[in-house]
């Protein structure tokens, strides 16, 4: 393959908007093709660069793809995936939702790619989405979560300081998805939060019986 | 001390009154919204609308913490401007952008030593 038909990882992420981390994350994945010179830097062909790009929607979909998921115990604590680029606002969910008292199990991601790897490896009970971000924006994440039958049952909620009109102009709030705006009420999404936990424990116990 | 730029007020509130978790969080602001500005500025400059609108919302994000309001209203307006393609609106920004920001920033920079004074004080 000709020099310029390929590019390094951090190439690839200028061209694909994201960080070097998440291009290396997506090879690791073999979302994206890749391999390492005799040196062991990394060279990704930039057709493959090209189509991930082009055809957001499949890269998403392989690198979404749910895995198998172990059903967990009727009484495991509900698990939360919470979606943030904003490392201020990522301390505050941590802080808030440990003072909860409430049986989760929180795990947080910076990016839309990261968290589509992080759906398909764990499946999350609940998830709170940021939605403009970098590359990949929660959108994108909601809509391939609704390509999957199987993460049918997932709570999900936007949480994002758009305005209104900015909101409609990128389709409003799906169906099915609840909205909090920031700055946020956390008494609310406690509220939220909490009604979601025991809806996920009776749905368990409905399986189980 | 009387703030101008910012009200310290309004995170205290959003941690519960705790001086530590002020601090924390201020010390997070501190740390990471240099690198946003920067780059808030390149995408000014270069009148990047789609860029600059989203580090104008995630800048903002941190700013509307640390109750900094004006600095908020700007970059509100600035999101608004670049959503919109507003391109040649951009440029003309760059040094109200960078004053608010090194305002906010000095007094975050006092307003966390002045609880971590507080709690020595308690």
């Amino acid at each position: 393959m000709a020099a310029d038909e390929v590019c390094t990882t951090q190439k690839a992420a200028e061209l694909l908007g994201i960080s070097v981390s998440s291009v290396q994350q997506l090879v690791e994945a073999g979302v994206i093709e890749a391999w390492k010179t005799k040196g062991g830097h990394r060279r990704i062909p930039l057709a493959a660069v090209h189509a991930y790009k082009a055809a957001p929607q499949n890269g998403m979909a392989r690198a979404a793809a749910p895995a198998a998921v172990t059903m967990p115990d009727a009484h495991a604590p509900v698990s939360v995936l919470v979606i943030e680029d904003n490392a201020m606002q990522r301390a505050l969910f941590e802080r808030q939702l440990a003072q909860w008292d409430l049986p989760i199990a929180v795990r947080f991601c910076e990016n839309g790619y990261q968290a589509l790897i992080e759906i398909a490896r764990s499946h999350p009970d609940i998830l709170l989405a940021d939605i403009v971000m970098e590359g990949i924006d929660g959108y994108e994440v909601i809509k391939t979560i609704f390509g999957y039958p199987e993460l049918a049952d997932m709570n999900i909620a936007i949480v994002s300081s758009l305005e209104p009109d900015a909101l409609q102009q990128r389709g409003g709030v799906p169906d099915g998805v609840v909205f909090f705006p920031k700055p946020v009420n956390f008494d609310e999404l406690r509220g939220y939060v909490r009604a979601c936990c025991a809806q996920t424990v009776r749905k368990r116990q409905r399986r189980m019986a | 001390m009387a703030y101008r730029h910012i009200d310290p007020s309004r995170l205290l509130a959003t941690v519960g009154g705790d001086v530590a978790g002020y601090r924390q969080l201020a010390g997070i602001y501190l740390a990471t919204t240099p690198a946003l500005h920067d780059q808030l500025q390149q995408a000014l400059a270069a009148g990047d609308c789609p860029r600059a609108a989203r580090i104008c919302h995630t800048l903002k994000t941190s700013v509307v913490l640390v109750g900094a309001h004006e600095f908020g209203d700007v970059l509100r307006a600035l999101e608004r401007f670049a959503q919109e393609g507003e391109q040649a609106v951009l440029p003309l920004a760059c040094a109200e952008v960078a004053r608010l920001f090194a305002l906010v920033e000095d007094e975050v920079r006092l307003s966390a030593g002045e609880q971590a004074g507080n709690e020595v004080g308690n």
